[in-house]
């Protein structure tokens, strides 16, 4: 307790140290304050006596029929000590209105003197010493007038350095009144804590036997006590340890129900088989508190019981190729009456069941069905304690019932995933369709497209108007048709591409047509390194517009050509696949990397920025897209790109014009 | 707190006043200086040499600047100076005419003792020789220089250029060394003069200017800012000066003084260092007690 | 010798008959006019005035209008053309007419190309450096922007010569080439500068003041090689006009004397006088460095 009490004294004296030290720092931040403000009081003074040198100065300058005499050194004098106190003055202030006047007072003085040593040491040429006089006089009046305005600024900042040290003493004065107060407070607070100091076994007990009576049972009191308070404490805490013991028994059925709850609940939660698995040997190694928890499943195609992964108190090599002959676990099926069980360690049964574990205490089945079908069969190994009791196979009866359902529930779950990708592809493709009627955004396109030709055309003639000679306006008027060219082929990409073709259907014989197409290009190909190689299945003819699949098939060999700038190989294969035509066309060339593949039906898209149009793939697209057709891309970067057309041999009657 | 604030600022005003107060009594000797181009910048870089010699002899050294070249002589006297830094000729000028004595010299940072004068053209001027500047315009510093005015004049009459108007079209003083380099730069004068030290500065702060000159001829060697003092000062003050300015490079705060007048040390001084000006004086034939240094 | 062939000239003045000079300025600017006055002072002077008749045209500064001012007095069968500035000295000179020109106010007449068997007469030179350098003085300059004519030959000489003097003062040159009056405005408008000069360009010297307030958006310092635009100038570097007119009276009074323009020397005064507009420099917050003030003829304040 004396320790007690020293401490508290030393934590008095600290505080106030403290606040000593507070007082000092702030009686010191006053002092600085108050220096700043005689700083500023002489600045002052030496401006006050700036203005009246430089009148002087001035006025010397004005009346200089003679010359300077020793006025010369006062004048040398003032000027310096005007340099000196515009310097020093920089040196504090900070308001950037001010800085700012300093800093061109200073760039004045500096001129001043300047001028003011050139008009007094030149010597010769009269007309040249008056216009240096003159200007010299100009730059001491613009002197002047600065000076005057900081007298402004100046008296304006003494009186506000003033106020603030006036308020810091203000401030400092309450900081010593708080100190000192905290001091009292902290006396307080010390004295208080002593009485504490001696209440605070009493208050322990009575704390305790609250908390006791609140519910926490068990509660015990640290003591080491050996006075009376100390007995009572270890009584108290027998009490309490007798009442913990009986209210944990009836905890630990509680705990179970609610085990079951949580399992069944994380049952549903999972979708995956082996989780479902983990759950169910990991929730009954909690619940049953078993060693080793072990599920087998029936495997329809090897017709085999397997053990499934993973289990509980086995690593996973312990149980691999662990498996039973179907018509051995049928056997014990029956013989348990399908009944869930105990099986003493010594049974043969169990000896044949547990083959591969090694020191088991006790041990239980459970049989896990599917709608009344043996699907496979829970081992627990070891229970804690005094092994299993009926209590416990009912439970895990009922859990093996959960898991079954459980497992049906994936199964079904995975179905559903792959019927959902299904359907995703499919929406895919209508997207690309309705992407394409987004018409609206393609007239802004076309507007701009059209009007960079036509901004050159006009900003030309324009020019044409002002040219003189005939070589500029040749010049200009080349420009001219070559950028009206340009527009035209916009355009009329643009009419091919909005025209509401007809089809004009007919037989099509695709090989046929696309020995055509090679025929147009292969002079193109010539020496370009580029090798062609097919593949032709004999096709039915299909009914088509023959015209409007040769423009496709045009296009996309260009496409593969210009791809492969270097050389490489270009493959066309046909091939019927069902009720469909299909056309591939492959190059060997850049590829196209994803994010560029998603936009090549859009319009407008091009990645050949000086040379295409954007055009070409999105009216291929309308093209198979009318004839009842697909059109896929698939490209690997630097390894090639293959477009596939499907196209059906019968046309549905049923074509929803774009 | 009003109190405190009073008190503060009067005995500010105490601590000002005392320290402006001035030591009458005591032994001043008063030092003149000739005005360079900016006189301000002059007398800061004049002023720890003026107090390193208080300090060091005891004795108030106080410095005065010396307006325009020409007045120099009679100012000297009117002033009632003890002493000055005098140039080439004025330094001749005032050994001549009055009673007084070449105490120190500067020796310049890069180790020579004089200065001397050049003639300048324009390097697209197509001037080479004097005698391709018949009929052009001349600009001379001022009457009181060596380097700006007697040199060239010399240097024109050895050439052959027995009058000046009949030779050149035209022909002014400047004033001042580094104007007489603009005239030429301009085109507002054909031929200049201007000292070595003078133009070298100039090049320093901007090196396309001697790209753009061309120097015609370089004048003899010319002492530079001499400290004479009057022969009539006691001895013993005039050795004791010369002492501690001849030593004053063999201590730190010597050198800091030295290096801001850009000189390394001083050497003792004569008036044998003045020949070179009043030969040149001579060849053309003018009396130094009558030479009229005066412009107008 | 001067004096010489002078007397021998008013001898002759009052037997021989008039000539007539053809007198096309290269644009309607006081500094030619100045030029002008003094010749004629000068011809008073000497006692030549009664010897020569002058036409003068004063055309819009565009190489069409030279060249029919010139066509005009070859037309009228003057007995030789008197040129200022290198715009109309040019349209002379392609004209390749028999008739004998003499030019005043040329920068540089060799290095512009205004040379020839029947040509002659008085040029000058304005050290294009001096004007950087008191320009470099007045604060940092970064990109200094020319106007010049491609039209007047000795304006190009002049944009040649900023560009090497700024070469080594890692200065960037703005090459403004202006063709028409209306393109100053516009120019100005939309390049990027921190400085100007104007060459001796009739047309931009001419105009110049018509976008003032477009200059005004952007004000920077500006700089000018031939006298006249004081007012918007910082640094005016120019020769003498009266100086020009003098020494081309020199000149006209030798063809009157012998008819002879080979007799004519070519010469190229190199004297300049400095104008400092400080009220300028002040209003644009430049620096005002001493060696303006000490070294300009004139100072405005």
């Amino acid at each position: 307790m004396r320790k007690k009490i020293t401490q508290y004294l030393l934590t008095i004296f600290l505080l106030f140290a403290l606040s000593g030290g507070i007082a000092i720092t702030a009686l010191s931040q006053v002092t600085k304050d108050l220096n700043s403000l005689i700083t500023l009081h002489k600045v002052e003074i030496i401006r006050q006596n700036l203005v009246i040198n430089l009148q002087t100065v001035q006025t010397n300058l004005y009346t200089i029929g003679t010359s300077f005499g020793p006025d010369l050194d006062v004048i040398v004098d003032n000027v310096n000590s005007l340099d000196k106190a515009i310097t020093s003055c920089t040196g504090c202030h900070h308001s950037a209105a001010l800085t700012k006047k300093l800093t061109r007072l200073k760039k004045f003085t500096e001129k001043y003197k300047e001028a003011l040593s050139a008009f007094i040491t030149t010597t010769a040429n009269p007309e040249r010493v008056k216009r240096l006089q003159m200007a010299t006089a100009e730059i001491g009046e613009m002197l002047l007038q600065s000076t005057r305005e900081m007298a402004f600024i100046t008296n304006q900042k003494l009186k506000e350095k003033s106020a603030t040290a006036l308020r810091e003493v203000e401030r400092i004065k309450w900081i010593l009144l708080a100190s000192l107060l905290g001091i009292m407070l902290t006396g307080c607070i010390i004295a208080v804590n002593l009485t504490s100091e001696i209440l605070k076994p009493i208050r322990e007990l009575s704390d305790a036997a609250r908390e006791v009576a609140s519910g926490n049972l068990g509660y015990t009191i640290d003591t080491s006590d050996t006075t009376e308070f100390g007995h009572l404490a270890r009584v108290f805490n027998e009490m309490s340890l007798s009442l913990k013991e009986s209210h944990e028994r009836s905890m630990k059925y509680m705990m179970r129900l609610s085990g079951l709850y949580r399992l069944t609940l994380s049952f549903h939660m999972v979708t995956n088989e082996q989780d479902i698995i983990r759950e169910l040997v990991f929730g009954v190694a909690e619940i049953i508190k078993a060693e080793k928890v072990l599920v087998f499943l029936y495997n329809k195609e090897k017709d085999r019981y397997f053990s499934a992964f993973p289990a509980y108190g086995f690593t996973d090599g312990d149980i691999e190729n662990w498996s039973y002959e179907p018509s051995f676990i049928n056997s014990i099926y029956l013989k348990s009456n399908k009944r869930s069980m105990i099986i003493h360690p010594e049974d043969r049964m169990a000896k044949q069941l547990l083959f591969r574990a090694t020191g088991v205490r006790n041990l239980a089945v459970i049989w896990l069905k599917q709608k009344g079908v043996l699907t496979g069969f829970l081992l627990s190994i070891n229970k804690e304690g005094e092994g299993f009791t009926e209590e416990d196979i009912r439970l895990l009866s009922i859990i093996a019932n959960n898991f079954s359902v459980a497992m049906d529930n994936a199964q079904l779950y995975r179905d559903l995933h792959t019927q959902m990708q299904k359907l995703k592809d499919t929406q895919e493709q209508l997207v690309q369709a309705a992407k394409l009627a987004a018409i609206g955004e393609l007239a802004a396109n076309i507007a701009h497209e059209i009007n960079n030709p036509l901004t050159s055309v006009l900003g030309y003639a324009e020019l044409m108007r002002e040219e003189e000679d005939i070589e500029s306006i040749m010049r200009d008027l080349e420009i001219i048709e070559s950028e009206s060219l340009r527009a035209r082929d916009i355009v009329q990409q643009l009419l091919e591409f909005s025209r509401k073709w007809p089809l004009k259907i007919g037989k099509v014989d695709v090989n046929r047509l696309l020995k055509d197409v090679m025929d147009l290009v292969s002079i193109n190909i010539k020496n370009s390194g580029i090798d062609i190689t097919t593949d032709f299945s004999d096709l039915p003819e299909i009914n088509a517009d023959a015209n409007q699949l040769k423009q496709v098939f045009l296009n996309l060999i260009n496409n593969a050509i210009q791809a492969m700038p270097e050389g490489g190989t270009l493959s066309l294969r046909t091939a019927k696949v069902d009720n469909s035509v299909i056309i591939e066309v492959s190059d060997t060339g850049t590829g196209i990397p994803d994010n560029v593949a998603q936009k090549i039906f859009e319009p407008f898209f091009t990645t050949k920025r000086d040379k295409g149009t954007g055009l070409g793939l999105p009216i291929s697209y309308r093209i198979i897209k009318k004839h009842g057709g697909k059109i896929e891309v698939k490209s690997r970067v630097e390894r090639g790109t293959t477009f596939r057309v499907i196209l059906p041999v019968r046309m549905s009657s049923l074509q929803i014009s774009p | 707190m009003k109190k405190v604030l009073a008190i503060a600022v009067l005995s500010c005003f105490v601590l000002l006043s005392l320290s402006t107060r001035t030591d009458a009594d005591d032994m001043e000797l008063l030092i003149g200086l000739i005005p360079e181009q900016n006189i301000f910048k002059q007398i800061e870089r004049y002023k720890p040499l003026a107090a390193y010699l208080s300090e060091r002899t005891g004795i108030r050294v106080r410095l005065t600047i010396l307006s325009r070249y020409g007045d120099i002589i009679d100012r000297f006297v009117q002033r009632g100076l003890d002493g000055a830094f005098f140039g080439d000729l004025t330094g001749a000028l005032a050994i001549e005419k009055l009673d007084i004595e070449p105490l120190v010299r500067p020796v310049n940072m890069n180790g020579s003792t004089y200065s001397y004068g050049y003639i300048i053209v324009r390097k697209d001027s197509g001037i080479r020789s004097v005698a391709d500047m018949k009929g052009k315009v001349l600009a001379f510093v001022d009457r009181a220089t060596v380097t700006g005015y007697l040199f060239p004049l010399s240097y024109f009459r050895s050439h052959g250029v027995a009058n000046l108007e009949g030779y050149f079209s035209e022909y002014y003083f400047t004033g001042s060394h580094d104007s007489s380099v603009y005239a030429v730069l301009d085109g507002r004068a054909d031929i200049g003069c201007i000292k070595n030290t003078i133009f070298n500065n100039l090049v320093s702060r901007d090196p396309t200017i001697k790209e753009e000159i061309r120097i015609i001829a370089k004048s003899p060697l010319m002492p530079e800012s001499t400290l004479c003092l009057r022969r009539d000062l006691p001895e013993g003050i005039k050795k004791m000066i010369k002492e501690v300015l001849l030593t004053m490079d063999r201590d730190r705060e010597g050198r800091r003084i030295l290096a801001k007048l850009h000189a390394q040390r001083f050497i003792e001084a004569s008036v044998e260092d003045f020949k070179p000006v009043y030969e040149m004086l001579k060849t053309l034939g003018e009396d130094i007690e009558t030479y009229q240094y005066r412009v107008r | 010798m001067v004096l010489l062939s002078l007397l021998a000239g008013t001898v002759h003045a009052a037997t021989k008959d008039k000539i007539v000079a053809g007198v096309v300025f290269s644009g309607d600017l006081p500094f030619y006019r100045e030029i002008h006055e003094e010749l004629v002072r000068e011809l008073l002077e000497k006692g030549y005035d009664k010897r020569v008749r002058f036409i003068i045209q004063r055309p819009n500064p565009d190489a069409l209008a030279w060249s029919n001012a010139i066509r005009k007095m070859i037309a009228y069968d003057a007995s030789l053309i008197i040129v200022y500035g290198s715009g109309a000295a040019r349209a002379a000179l392609y004209e390749s007419s028999s008739v004998p020109i003499i030019y005043a106010a040329v920068y540089e007449p060799e290095r512009s190309g205004i040379t020839g068997k029947n040509i002659r007469g008085v040029g000058y030179k304005v050290p294009v450096s001096s004007i950087i350098r008191y320009l470099r003085k007045t604060g940092e300059i970064k990109r200094i922007g020319v106007l010049y004519s491609d039209s007047e030959p000795s304006t190009r000489t002049q944009y040649m010569d900023v560009k090497n003097v700024c070469k080594n003062l890692s200065i960037d040159v703005v090459k403004i080439p202006i063709k028409r009056p209306r393109e100053i405005g516009q120019r100005l408008r939309l390049m990027s500068y921190d400085s100007l000069l104007l060459t001796s360009s009739a047309l931009i010297n001419k105009y110049f003041p018509d976008y003032i307030l477009v200059f005004r958006k952007k004000p920077v310092p500006l700089a000018t090689i031939i006298k006249g635009l004081e007012e918007y100038s910082v640094i005016t570097l120019s020769t003498d006009p009266r100086k020009q007119g003098a020494v081309l009276a020199r000149n006209l009074i030798k063809f009157i004397n012998n008819g002879e323009i080979g007799s004519i020397e070519n010469t190229a005064l190199l004297k300049n006088s400095l104008t400092f507009n400080m009220r300028l420099a002040i209003d644009l917050g430049l620096d005002i460095p001493v060696e303006l003030l000490t070294e300009s003829d004139r100072v405005i304040k």
